[in-house]
């Protein structure tokens, strides 16, 4: 049992909080299990997703890949939501939420910034106050992102502890949280955190999985036979995996970010390296975690901000230990080369996330039969990346 | 008797309240700790609460996590912690002495290991900062099969009803968290603190220290008149130490004086 019942995926997730947390966890399960049920909160969020977030988002056919690997790939657009990534189907969910309960203001972490750029987004779009918490390091590569929570009238504090990325903005959240807990919701990004947090972002991000089913089924008649996400936290993949986690002909395929690669040390691959990951708690939840033998948190790296974190979804190590969805793993370099390929052959530029799914999917082709069905979920556009992107050409120049 | 028992009646039979030093293990050096704790136990310490440290402290506040990267970074770990707690076991026999942790140090010990090596150090009691009484069966259990008190936090966002599940479950005695927050020190007790308190004394007969924020003696006083049984002082402590981190002899005297004015109103 859990402080407020359920939330377990097998034996992982729970809700391992400090105490002050407790209460504040407890009314957002109610709330959200009661709106969860309530046709006038979901009818609000539908509208809000299609006449201002911009669903349904297509599938398109990626034809010029699809050509040169043999089989046919498929991409659902999720880089088309406005604000530039999937974050905002969670963001403008929590956000109605948080107004349900009579919470003013909004406090959450960030990677990449997407996620930080969608819950300003929201904070404008409701009337919200918000704080959002980044790490120096996220800071310095995400810098556009940045400028742009604060044209959104969001407040961005930056985060020196530790290894200065996701993590470390995490722990300044809910610190923040814990000492205005009374007036702020946590509008956390990610499948992570305590109960009911994985259950409700999963819950929010499924729209993606339900409409490319539909789209798929419309368009080639028939269910794919893999897809596939990236997974940092994992919500892109959640979102994506649910409402196929009954088709069993349905390959479900998790990417993880190998950075420079798995022997390194220096990556974010927390199914991959059995040495460092294992079961353990981290904000919250139990789930496996990048750590040393004493049970000390590791540093990550990857090229995209948004997978550079030591933990992952509770839900994915369990669909992982149920034998249902395979995780494998694509490292900066093939993300980097995915990134140049679909923006070349077929004018669609990644976000740097993304283009981790993506570069598995073009290894998967390459095995698959000739008319083998690939689904890939583009969770994000690389727009984000370009000074990142430029300063990498720049130096190699 | 434990020692936590016969403490707490040999205190309320001279009319004291406890004062309850936290420290962090290992800051800023496995020798340097080992002085400070000394220090602060001949300061007039009458319990210790100490922390191991961890990369992601999430209940604490600067202070604290401040502390907790210098002990990483001289290399403190949990074995060496308990190495540490035993030397000053060995010259403090009757201390009662309280460990706090994150529930992931325990995990990657295994519980079972981890309450093991407590008990064989000299620990009498055991906090989980982020174990909420809803997960912590396995810990109960490894804490009993090893004579370890599981101390529990109830905090001012805590309802009546829970406030009287943690009472129940708490052993050695029930820490009563004084903000909305992380660890810090802070000047002044807010009087819902006080009314916090004042209910958790009309639920439990059990002892009740009050933590997080303490950093003055005249707060350790209004907690005391209102029903507590002692008062930990964590992050004003810790303060003193991370100011004189250049000079090791001040460092020592200043947490001795510090303290000293805590006991001796």
């Amino acid at each position: 049992m859990t402080v407020n019942g359920g939330g377990r995926f097998g034996p992982f997730g729970g809700a391992f909080i400090p105490e002050t947390l407790v209460f504040a966890v407890q009314e957002l399960s109610e709330a959200f299990f009661a709106a969860q049920a309530d046709p006038a909160f979901c009818a609000t969020l539908d509208k809000l997703l299609r006449e201002y977030a911009g669903r349904p988002t297509p599938l398109t056919f990626a034809e010029n890949l699809s050509c040169k690997c043999g089989c046919r790939l498929y991409l659902k657009r999720e880089d088309l939501l406005h604000t530039g990534a999937h974050k905002i189907n969670n963001a403008l969910g929590q956000a109605l939420l948080a107004k349900r309960l009579g919470k003013r203001r909004l406090v959450a972490e960030t990677g990449a910034g997407q996620h930080g750029v969608a819950v300003a987004t929201a904070g404008a779009k409701l009337g919200l106050e918000a704080v959002i918490y980044m790490g120096a390091k996220d800071v310095e590569r995400q810098r556009l992102n940045v400028f742009r929570m604060e044209l959104l009238g969001a407040q961005v504090r930056v985060v020196h502890a530790g290894s200065q990325t996701l993590k470390d903005a995490i722990n300044e959240a809910l610190r923040d949280w814990t000492a205005n807990v009374e007036g702020t919701h946590y509008l956390l990004g990610s499948v992570l955190g305590p109960h009911p947090y994985p259950e409700m972002v999963a819950w929010f991000q499924t729209v993606i999985g339900r409409e490319a089913r539909a789209q798929m089924l419309e368009t080639e008649g028939r269910l794919p036979d893999a897809v596939v996400a990236c997974v940092g936290g994992g919500s892109n993949a959640i979102g994506m995996f649910r409402p196929f986690l009954q088709d069993q002909g349905v390959q479900l395929i998790g990417v993880e970010a190998a950075g420079q690669g798995i022997e390194t040390g220096r990556h974010a691959a927390r199914f991959a390296d059995p040495k460092s990951g294992r079961p353990g708690v981290l904000h919250g939840a139990f789930t496996y975690v990048l750590q040393d033998s004493d049970g000390q948190v590791l540093g990550t790296h990857s090229i995209a901000a948004g997978l550079d974190y030591p933990a992952v979804g509770p839900e994915h190590a369990y669909l992982r230990a149920q034998g249902r969805v395979r995780f494998t793993t694509a490292d900066d370099d093939e993300a980097l080369a995915a990134l140049r390929l679909l923006s070349k052959r077929e004018g669609i530029l990644p976000a740097l996330e993304s283009a981790h799914a993506v570069a598995y999917a073009l290894r998967l082709a390459q095995s698959a039969r000739s008319d083998a069905v690939i689904l890939v979920n583009l969770s994000g556009r690389g727009d984000k990346d370009l000074l990142q992107l430029a300063g990498k050409a720049g130096a190699s120049s | 008797m434990s020692r936590y028992a016969r403490a707490f009646a040999d205190l309320r039979r001279r009319g004291e309240g406890a004062l309850v030093p936290f420290v962090t293990l290992g800051d800023p050096s496995f020798e340097q700790s080992k002085k400070i704790l000394e220090a602060v136990i001949c300061a007039g310490a009458d319990m210790l609460e100490v922390g191991l440290p961890f990369s992601d402290p999430i209940a604490d506040g600067p202070s604290i996590q401040a502390a907790s990267a210098r002990a990483l970074e001289a290399g403190m770990t949990p074995p060496l912690a308990f190495e540490l707690l035993q030397q000053v076991r060995e010259r403090h026999p009757d201390l009662p002495i309280g460990l706090l942790v994150y529930a992931n140090l325990t995990l990657a010990c295994g519980l079972e290991a981890f309450y093991r090596s407590a008990q064989a150090a000299g620990v009498d009691s055991v906090l989980v900062a982020d174990l909420p009484l809803e997960e912590a069966g396995p810990w109960l259990e490894a804490a009993s099969q090893y004579g370890i008190d599981q101390v529990f936090l109830v905090s001012l966002t805590t309802d009546a009803r829970r406030m009287e599940k943690i009472a129940a479950a708490s052993s050695g005695y029930v820490y009563l968290v004084a903000v909305l927050g992380v660890t810090g020190a802070r000047e002044e007790l807010q009087q819902r603190t006080v009314d916090k308190l004042k209910a958790l004394r009309a639920a439990t007969d059990k002892p009740i220290c009050v933590g997080f924020g303490i950093s003055q003696p005249r707060q350790m006083h209004a907690l005391l008149s209102a029903g507590a049984d002692g008062v930990v002082v964590g992050s004003a402590l810790v303060d003193r130490i991370e100011r004189n981190l250049s000079d090791h002899h001040a460092m020592l005297a200043e947490v001795k004086d510090f303290l000293a004015q805590f006991k001796f109103l």
